[in-house]
């Protein structure tokens, strides 16, 4: 099926119109842990379809849909879609969709994947009035085509932290970190991590770990270090301090997202802003529930557009991505990041080439 | 809804409400765009929480729409889309915009003496404003929900300088306060009011951190009446570790002062265990006479566990004694006590016959010994703006 709505239209008739072409309500058991928990070590599956994006950047929602669920099977290592959502949600989950929109329309986690996760969800039992769509703005939001939606009917959510929700009253602190929380993440029970596969200038990439600044109030102080010769965010504690204090025992303790990133489209320079002359067709899906391994390998497929673009690596420059290993050190603990340790699969009917 | 913001604020004043005023949203009014080219910044539905939108100054271009911002020593370098340091700026295709002109979050009289100024128009009230952000992120802020967060996550008023000039004059106040937060960070809207202030025979104070670039200081120095600076410490691992700021930019700015001619006073917090080594009190007395003089007002101020600081106890009030008597002891002749009420080193004494001059009880004047800004006594002339 080809898809040629211009994105709002396409939420406006599909998330709105109640999501229920795929959609199959069925309750979970508790987690018993996934086949990636069994093993040592941590999976990240790339599906890539050269069908799923054309020239004229037109996504086909069924060709996503297809790749998200075979992606989530070889995940959690289960025979059939429905399962394997099964066995990373439970139907009482309420569900937190982290996007990423500060690039508008042709850089932000695009409305086919999104609506291919809520179509997962559901499969899994969750209600539709429980999974909330949400980043740090309805600005944000409705530029990247999404259309809002606060009530609670048969619809998923879809919000901005501001207006109105806002941020918790207190601050929370952990490391170098002391933020307020956007109140979305204190009233989620689960989440899935839906970042861009881009560039970023300040942090060298902008993966599953850089977007939880989405998720508090100042994240204008955190982008550069005054205290050491204004050391860029890429060599700092910040991005993982932000994930322990929302995933790890010492902070809210969050559970772990699931990460599908965006890269059908991904920016090897000039980001995190859309810069047409600096993206390619990546046509492609990266799903994890590891952070650190997904952002090590999606800093490897950048870093290999950028050697055949002609361009640098990040590699010794000030925005030499450090902060993926400082995640991965023992105080974080929040994944691996040595690429041997690193299981690579494809879902996907093209090689996973990290080109 | 349609409320005169004047007649709001002098009502809501009028009927005796305390503290500040930092919930009330006046209107839902679209902003107002102005750039230096005329031509409109695109709205964004961030705006509705903002009511002008104006084009930065000192900011310069970097190309790719990058821009670097100049006004304070952070010089953040901003992307499209992104904002600064600050939190309250914001590069929309390349050209940088202030999101607080006209839209402070805060605005009340406050005694001059609160902010504190002791040696400035004392007894008087000052219209006090600030907006959400600051360019600092000290850990023992007292008012850090709002310099801590940007101006779509407070309420705010719509009140243009025009507006503030005439509210002030409608509550009896002698001078405009930008205070509460930073005001290095709405600094187009402070200058912008301190020019229409000066204009309405109504004087300026700004209470600031003083980390702010040379260029921008001495503009505002050329428009503004007083400046209360908080030195933070005399060590530059306190500004880096407790501040996110660095100490050689704040001192620079209070040799600038110096030479502006704008009266300027000092406050010092003294933080228990962090910045209250004898030393460091010592060498902060000093290097205020040696390079200041002395006759510069210098507050001692008293810490209350706070936002980051929650572990620490309330400074000693023994402490700022002895610390008031050796600052004396070195030379400086207006050494004061803050956050204590009714200690004698909330009075001012004359330097030369010893004797009390001006009375203070917390903000409060309660006698007032100078003659034309002199010492009734011995005639001898103290330092300030008494007028």
């Amino acid at each position: 099926m080809k898809f040629d709505e211009n994105r709002r239209d396409f939420l406006k008739k599909s998330i709105g119109a109640g999501l229920s072409l795929y959609g199959i309500t069925q309750f979970s058991l508790p987690i018993l842990g996934t086949a990636e928990a069994k093993s040592t070590k941590p999976s990240v599956v790339i599906a890539r379809d050269e069908k799923v994006i054309d020239k004229r950047f037109q996504i086909d929602p069924a060709v996503v849909r297809k790749m998200l669920d075979d992606s989530v099977i070889k995940l959690t290592g289960t025979k059939k879609a429905v399962d394997a959502w099964r066995e990373l949600f439970r139907s009482d989950d309420i569900v937190g969709i982290k996007v990423n929109t500060l690039s508008g329309r042709r850089m932000s986690s695009s409305l086919e994947i999104v609506y291919a996760i809520v179509e997962g969800l559901k499969s899994a039992g969750v209600k539709e009035k429980n999974i909330i769509i949400w980043d740090k703005s309805d600005r944000d939001l409705e530029s990247a085509g999404f259309q809002l939606n606060r009530k609670a009917n048969n619809d998923p959510r879809c919000y901005g932290t501001i207006p109105p929700i806002g941020y918790e009253k207190d601050i929370k602190m952990l490391g170098s970190i002391a933020s307020r929380l956007s109140r979305i993440v204190s009233h989620c029970t689960a989440f899935v991590n839906v970042p861009v596969l881009k560039h970023h200038t300040m942090a060298g990439v902008t993966l599953s770990l850089k977007n939880w600044f989405g998720a508090i109030n100042n994240p204008n102080k955190y982008h550069f270090d005054t205290s050491v010769e204004k050391k860029m965010v890429a060599g700092c504690n910040y991005i993982p301090d932000v994930n322990s204090l929302l995933f790890s025992s010492s902070g809210l303790d969050k559970k772990q997202p699931l990460i599908v990133c965006d890269a059908l489209m991904a920016q090897y320079d000039m980001g995190p802003g859309y810069n047409p002359r600096r993206t390619w067709i990546y046509g492609g899906l990266m799903v994890a529930r590891d952070p650190v391994a997904l952002d090590r390998i999606g800093l490897e497929i950048i870093e290999n557009k950028r050697r055949e673009a002609g361009f640098d690596s990040l590699m010794g420059t000030d925005i030499q991505p450090d902060y993926i290993s400082i995640a991965a050190d023992n105080f974080h603990d929040l994944g691996i990041d040595k690429r041997d340790d690193i299981k690579l699969i494809n879902a996907g009917n093209l090689e996973p080439e990290l080109l | 809804m349609n409320i005169n913001r004047r007649d709001f604020i002098k009502g809501l004043v009028g009927a005796g409400c305390a503290g500040l005023l930092t919930g009330i949203d006046l209107s839902k009014a679209s902003a107002q765009y102005f750039t230096r080219s005329g031509n409109p910044a695109a709205p964004t539905s961030d705006d509705e929480h903002v009511f002008f939108v104006k084009e930065a100054m000192f900011y310069e271009d970097m190309g790719q729409k990058e821009v670097r911002c100049k006004l304070c020593p952070k010089e953040c370098e901003v992307g499209d889309r992104e904002r600064g340091w600050c939190g309250v700026r914001e590069n929309r295709d390349g050209v940088y915009y202030t999101l607080v002109y006209g839209n402070p979050c805060s605005a009340y009289p406050d005694p001059i003496e609160k902010k504190p100024f002791f040696h400035f128009m004392p007894g008087t009230w000052a219209f006090s404003i600030a907006t959400a952000g600051c360019n600092l992120n000290c850990k023992f802020c007292q008012n850090w929900e709002i310099s801590q967060s940007r101006p779509e996550e407070t309420k705010n008023f719509q009140l243009p300088p025009a507006d503030i000039v005439a509210t002030a004059k409608d509550n009896n106040c002698k001078s405009i306060a930008y205070t509460y937060t930073e005001p290095t960070v709405f600094y187009e809207y402070m200058l912008d009011t301190s020019k229409q202030a000066r204009k309405a025979g109504l004087k300026s104070a700004v209470i600031s951190a003083g980390y702010i670039n040379p260029e921008p200081l001495e503009m505002l120095c050329e428009n503004v009446d007083a400046v209360k600076i908080d030195l933070k410490s005399l060590r530059n691992k306190f500004y880096n570790d407790v501040c996110e700021g660095e100490l050689q930019p704040v001192l620079d700015t209070l040799k600038i002062l110096r030479d502006s001619g704008v009266w300027y006073e000092i406050v010092y917090l003294v933080v228990p265990t962090l910045n209250d080594s004898e030393q460091e009190l010592k060498d902060t007395a000093k290097w205020v006479y040696e390079n200041l003089g002395p006759d510069v007002p210098l507050h001692f101020s008293r810490f209350y566990p706070m936002y980051q600081l929650r572990n620490l106890p309330p400074t000693d009030p023994k402490k700022l004694t002895d610390t008031r008597k050796m600052a004396m002891d070195i030379g400086l002749n207006y050494v004061y006590i803050g956050n204590v009420a009714g200690d004698e080193g909330e009075s001012t004494y004359c330097p030369i016959c010893g004797e009390l001059v001006i009375k203070r009880v917390r903000y409060f004047i309660r006698q007032n010994d100078l003659v034309d800004g002199r010492c009734k006594y011995c005639g001898e002339e103290i330092s300030g703006i008494w007028n």
